[in-house]
């Protein structure tokens, strides 16, 4: 993340981020990143909805399905690069899965802004944020909020 | 300990709050998961001098609050039901960072407990702060309980 960022956004700016096959080896790298992070300590891939087509299909889906917090943390990756420490700090993320993203899906998340408020604090950006596939259906979507302070710090 | 799984939170319950120091090992495995470049996420080589967590790994401290108050359906042991869960809606605000080092406690609750178009919901409630009381994240979180609908998991 840039430091001292400072975005000058006009409404119906947009936003987006790489766009990446969102594959097997990605979905198992997850599973072991936040079963580690959740543990303190490095985990397995674990067999669920997310890594094994055959249970999967045994939940009733259509076979094995990305985490959405996959898509959300790419979401989020999108708008710590636009707006830095401003999104640690005072940023407020909604993301809701939907539709299922199944393994190999093309991902990109974009957003755009839809409102800027002037404020004590600095200026409020509100954005539409979404996920979507290679042909451009959204299959995540939400809102975020960040406040751009006007004093020194972030 | 709430003594239960999953499925049988009911709202009104209230998670006994746990509590951990944030490692580097913690931030630097969730960043890398996601493919996060950003550095602070790493390191302290960033404009708060002090290496961050992401900001989502809010969904860590749920898996952590769960492990611990539902013994019965304990994911991150391996320890399942015949239900997946699947995740419907985040909902995160950032109040603070935290920073690697910092005590943090983790407080939460069932909200509500719904059906919707044949799928039964739960809707959390958390709250992370540091052990000297600065807020962190406020989080809702709504999750569907089985992705068969209630009169196929019957028939199933």
């Amino acid at each position: 993340m840039p430091d001292q960022i400072r975005p000058d956004l006009a409404v119906g700016a947009e936003l987006s981020g790489p766009t990446r096959p969102l594959t097997m080896e990605r979905v198992e790298w997850y599973s072991i990143g936040m079963l580690s992070a959740a543990s303190g300590e490095r985990q397995d891939v674990q067999h669920n909805i997310h890594t094994d087509h055959e249970y999967a299909r045994s939940q009733g889906l259509p076979e094995a399905i990305a985490d959405g917090m996959h898509s959300t943390n790419w979401m989020s990756a999108m708008l710590a690069q636009n707006f830095g420490a401003h999104y640690l700090t005072s940023g407020e993320l909604r993301t809701k899965y939907i539709r299922p993203v199944l393994v190999g899906t093309r991902l990109t998340p974009r957003a755009v802004v839809t409102a800027r408020e002037d404020g004590p604090d600095g200026v409020t950006y509100r954005l539409d944020v979404w996920c979507e596939d290679a042909d451009g259906a959204k299959l995540t979507v939400g809102d975020a909020a960040v406040t751009v302070s006007t004093d020194g710090d972030a | 300990m709430l003594g239960k799984t999953i499925g049988d939170l009911e709202p009104g319950d209230v998670f006994t709050p746990i509590r951990y120091t944030l490692t580097s090992f913690m931030c630097t495995e969730y960043a890398h998961a996601m493919e996060d470049p950003t550095e602070c996420y790493y390191s302290d080589a960033s404009l708060f001098g002090r290496q961050v967590r992401p900001p989502t790994m809010i969904h860590a401290d749920k898996m952590r609050l769960l492990e611990a108050n539902c013994d019965e359906e304990r994911r991150i042991a391996g320890v399942r039901t015949d239900d997946a869960r699947i995740h419907y809606e985040y909902h995160a605000r950032h109040h603070s960072p935290a920073f690697v080092g910092e005590e943090l406690v983790v407080s939460g609750r069932i909200v509500d407990k719904y059906l919707k178009r044949g799928r039964e919901y739960l809707h959390y409630e958390l709250r992370v702060e540091t052990a000297d009381g600065r807020l962190v994240t406020t989080y809702e979180d709504r999750t569907l309980l089985r992705f068969k609908k209630t009169e196929e998991s019957a028939n199933a």
